[in-house]
């Protein structure tokens, strides 16, 4: 529900609240009946608390495995190795903290590698760097059911100049959402 | 005459190339001089002068003749003028004629012995798809070639099979004649690699493909356009090389993400695995009448050159020149291998697995995917330099290295 929606039900309520208010007191005969400004503003209270409960809860739904996927970073690797370095072990911990919360969707493991040696030869090292990854995730009570492991080798730069800075980019091992075995 | 001097100095020269490099380019001076010319009544004269210089190309890559530019004035019919070409030291001349009958493209030439003052070749040739006329040209000189009985070119006449990339996890296959002039896309969408021909009759080949829920291998028929399935692995699946009787591949598979060689059979669609190490194992060949393997693996702490025969447990070191060997063909005792040199550079080296033999056979540029050709003459490889991808040609008996640009994308693999 949008911010603008809130406020037009919120108006609404108010508005209905007051006619509501008017109904009940004017409809006692012959007996004329002043609402006290303390109880209109105790009318404005509740309608206020339920506006805000909603909006409460409609800000919970937001986080998706959408949402928790793409806030997980990749994790990159020295050229020609597949081990994880004590650095991006705990960042794989890291990761770990957050993909634990997926509700729907398993986690899917895309190694990469630069554009350096034979393809196959990158297709088998990017593999070995996303089981590397899958290991740690497992480590870190994840379970291995929930993760699949695929390579595209140097298919898949995601720079292209020559020089090691983007070589070192394109080194790396990217969560995606997979499915839910 | 000429006949006779051509087959003796190409019998010396076709010592393959372990200490005789030297004795080869000093012979270079005995190859008989050709000059080529297209008649003058050609139809079709755009076509005759591409055919042309194709043919040129061709004799200079066999390494077999010397070209001449000179060009002779004359239509088809005509006996040429032998006094100018003599007088240039010419001892072979070509005559092309082309024209285009019924949606076939004709090719005729003769070859006139200058020093016999004889005609010995008058040949024709055709094809249905005019855009073929590279393998006119090639057919051509293997005719040529194979009049003087020269050492066999007829891999010319072969079509070549890549995959190349487009984009990020985007890639075509393509066949092509060698000097990539012909060129026909045969798989596009997605992402396509590794293609190797099932046989040696080139009818169809096997690929993998990103494109289904897993890493699978194909076989595609390019005359019919049939697809088959073969078998499918977990993270990923090469076809590396196929027996010579086309019953079985070597495949890297990786089950579990562990990458390892295994042995499939086409037959009984069953899988042997043939290596267990918890490291990376790819690239498998089969040697020796397909009995043993020769495979790239990072066992001892960097890829480097392994054999192993199949069935048994031992695997045996091929190499020990280079940090850094990540792929390799075989011919017989010979291995051609990339190794790591610097930043950036891989160069391909030629060994004999029964000496210390050694050579280089390239300087500069990222030069991977070496394969020898069916009579272990040449070799065929991808170069990318300067940000450029080419298709290379070595021809190792005659120290002699060509390159063929690709306009557009970058070579992943090869096979001829």
């Amino acid at each position: 529900m949008t911010n603008t929606n809130i406020l037009k039900v919120g108006k609404k309520l108010s508005f209905y609240a007051l006619i509501a208010a008017a109904v009940t007191f004017t409809g006692c005969s012959q007996k004329q009946v002043q609402v006290e400004p303390e109880t209109k503003q105790e009318v404005k209270q509740e309608v206020k608390q339920e506006v805000l409960d909603q909006v409460v809860t409609t800000q919970e739904t937001v986080i998706t495995d959408e949402t928790i996927i793409s806030a997980v970073k990749p994790i990159h690797f020295a050229f020609d190795k597949y081990n994880l370095t004590d650095e991006t072990r705990m960042q794989a911990a890291n990761n770990a903290s957050a993909l634990a919360n997926l509700k729907n969707s398993g986690i899917k493991l895309e190694g990469n590698c630069d554009s350096w040696g034979s393809d196959e030869y990158n297709f088998a090292l990017g593999l070995k760097r996303a089981k590397s990854v899958k290991d740690a995730l497992v480590a870190e009570g994840i379970a291995a059911s929930h993760i699949s492991t695929i390579s595209y080798g140097e298919s898949n730069p995601i720079c292209e100049t020559d020089d090691e800075a983007c070589r070192a980019q394109n080194r790396r091992v990217e969560f995606k959402l997979g499915r839910l075995q | 005459m000429i006949k006779k001097l051509l087959i003796l100095s190409l019998f010396i020269q076709s010592l393959f190339a372990i200490d005789a490099t030297m004795e080869i380019v000093k012979k270079a001076t005995n190859l008989p001089i050709i000059a080529i010319s297209v008649s003058s009544d050609n139809s079709d004269m755009t076509t005759a002068k591409k055919i042309r210089q194709m043919i040129i190309q061709d004799l200079a890559v066999s390494g077999h003749f010397n070209v001449s530019d000179v060009t002779v004035n004359t239509t088809y019919s005509q006996l040429p003028d032998f006094t100018i070409l003599k007088e240039a030291n010419v001892d072979l001349f070509m005559i092309i004629n082309t024209n285009n009958d019924l949606g076939k493209l004709n090719l005729q030439y003769k070859l006139f012995d200058l020093n016999a003052n004889n005609m010995v070749l008058n040949k024709q040739l055709s094809t249905n798809k005019k855009n073929r006329y590279p393998f006119l040209a090639h057919k051509a000189s293997i005719g040529i070639n194979e009049y003087f009985e020269a050492p066999s070119i007829s891999w010319m006449d072969k079509f070549v099979i890549f995959s190349r990339y487009t984009s990020a996890k985007k890639s075509e296959i393509v066949i092509a004649d060698y000097t990539l002039t012909y060129q026909k896309v045969v798989i596009k969408g997605g992402l396509n690699l590794f293609p190797k021909w099932a046989t040696s009759q080139q009818k169809s080949f096997y690929y993998t493909t990103y494109n289904k829920f897993l890493p699978t291998i194909i076989n595609y028929n390019i005359y019919t356009g049939k697809k088959k399935y073969i078998t499918q692995s977990d993270g990923m699946i090469v076809c590396s090389d196929v027996s010579e009787d086309g019953t079985k591949l070597l495949l890297t598979m990786a089950p579990n993400a562990q990458p390892d060689i295994y042995e499939f059979d086409t037959k009984t669609k069953r899988k042997k695995r043939l290596t267990k190490y918890r490291g990376i194992d790819v690239g498998a060949q089969y040697v020796e009448n397909d009995t043993k393997f020769v495979f790239i693996s990072d066992r001892l702490g960097k890829p480097n050159v392994f054999a192993k025969q199949i069935g048994s447990r031992g695997i045996e070191r091929l190499v020990y020149h280079g940090k850094n060997n990540n792929s390799a063909t075989t011919y017989k005792d010979y291995i051609v291998y990339t190794s790591k040199e610097g930043r950036g550079i891989f160069n391909l080296y030629l060994i004999s697995t029964q000496s210390d033999f050694l050579r280089p056979l390239t300087q500069s540029g990222k030069n991977q995917f070496p394969k020898f050709s069916s009579d272990g003459e040449t070799i065929i490889y991808t170069k990318e330099l300067n940000g450029r991808s080419s298709l290379g040609i070595i021809r190792l008996n005659y120290n002699k290295s060509f390159l063929f640009p690709l306009k557009s994308g970058k070579l992943q693999s090869i096979d001829w």
